[in-house]
């Protein structure tokens, strides 16, 4: 039965690892921070999968256990935007500048900025999860998540003007 | 921000693979065998405490000693209850929502004050009553010496607990409520 379990699990992490990497830099800023959430959202799908009905799919599940683990992660250690901002390379090299993965950590740099509830709804979003798999995972109504989503698109894009991202 | 932006965002988000440290699975599987560890230990030694009250409160004749094992029994409540709280802070809820989180760390909070002071009441209670009954109502302080004097440091140790507890415990609500209130606020409850 573990043996099972383990290969379910090393399944599920070789299918839907970058988007529980994306959860995680969304939450927590590179390098040992991330580490550390990396670990707390292992061991809460270890512990979680077992519960696994099958009601919803697996990467709804997946990514519901993943944010909510985050979001107390982030609750737990609560950085400064501004700080984050600041730790941020100040002087990339040359043949990073204006690349894509620039854009990316900016991108990211800008979710991280955002209340913790918006962040999620919009990290739900950009996973292609429909209204229906996001009020599942948050516990509210699809209409109520349409309001939400377009308020986390407003609040989103505030950020990237402000840094004058447009 | 429009849907052409939006697509765009998405494209931007899929990019990002994530650095995902290896062994994740053995780690998680070493966590939860060292949770069974510390659980089969703890409750190990509850369990030992609870059968040494539990038998001098059937075979004891001397009062006191009764009274001893009703505290060692509160004693041990307070410390199940600290455990039980300690082991879900560390170990969460995974399918738990955020809001239910919150409205569960509220309840817990009024629930820990609760058992504190159930707890402490019985401690200083206890302890009390044994001392009168010891010492005073059986032939004063050269009675059973050892008893006594043990008595005295059990009665002494209740007092300082009743005089620094109330601050202690109205301070840690305090602090509980309000970093509730931040995480409320730091989740975006209110939009």
């Amino acid at each position: 039965m573990e043996e099972g379990r383990q290969a379910q699990f090393a399944r599920l992490w070789q299918e839907h690892g970058p988007a529980i990497g994306r959860v995680i830099a969304s939450y927590a800023r590179p390098g040992a921070d991330q580490a550390d959430l990396a670990q707390d959202i292992a061991l809460a799908l270890w512990t979680a999968f077992p519960r696994f009905r099958g009601q919803s799919s697996e990467k709804t599940f997946l990514l519901r256990v993943a944010h909510n683990q985050a979001v107390r992660h982030a609750l737990n250690r609560r950085v400064d935007p501004e700080v984050d901002a600041e730790l941020a390379d100040p002087h990339p090299r040359p043949d990073q500048q204006a690349s894509a993965r620039q854009e990316v950590e900016r991108l990211f740099r800008h979710v991280r900025r955002m209340p913790l509830l918006q962040r999620e709804i919009l990290g739900l979003a950009l996973e292609n999860l429909t209204q229906a798999e996001i009020g599942e995972a948050l516990g509210i109504t699809p209409g109520n998540v349409a309001v939400r989503i377009t308020r986390a698109r407003a609040a989103l894009r505030e950020l990237m003007k402000e840094d004058g991202h447009e | 921000m429009n849907d052409a932006e939006w697509l765009k965002l998405r494209e931007l988000w899929q990019q990002e693979r994530g650095q995902l440290p290896p062994d994740l699975q053995r780690y998680a599987q070493r966590q939860v065998r060292g949770l069974w560890r510390e659980n089969i230990i703890f409750w190990t030694i509850i369990a030992g405490e609870c059968a040494v009250a539990l038998w001098l409160l059937v075979h004891a004749r001397n009062a006191t000693v009764k009274l001893n094992a009703w505290v060692i029994l509160a004693v041990v409540a307070l410390m199940s209850a600290w455990f039980v709280t300690m082991q879900r802070r560390l170990w969460p809820k995974p399918l738990e929502i955020p809001s239910e989180m919150l409205a569960r760390f509220d309840r817990q909070l009024s629930l820990s004050q609760v058992s504190v002071w159930i707890g402490a009441g019985v401690f200083v209670a206890g302890s009390l009553s044994a001392l009168i009954q010891g010492v005073m109502l059986r032939g004063g302080v050269g009675h059973l010496w050892l008893t006594s004097k043990l008595l005295f440091l059990q009665t002494a140790v209740a007092l300082v607990t009743l005089a620094l507890l109330p601050r202690w415990v109205a301070r840690r609500a305090r602090l509980g409520r309000k970093r509730i209130k931040t995480w409320r606020e730091e989740i975006g409850e209110a939009s």
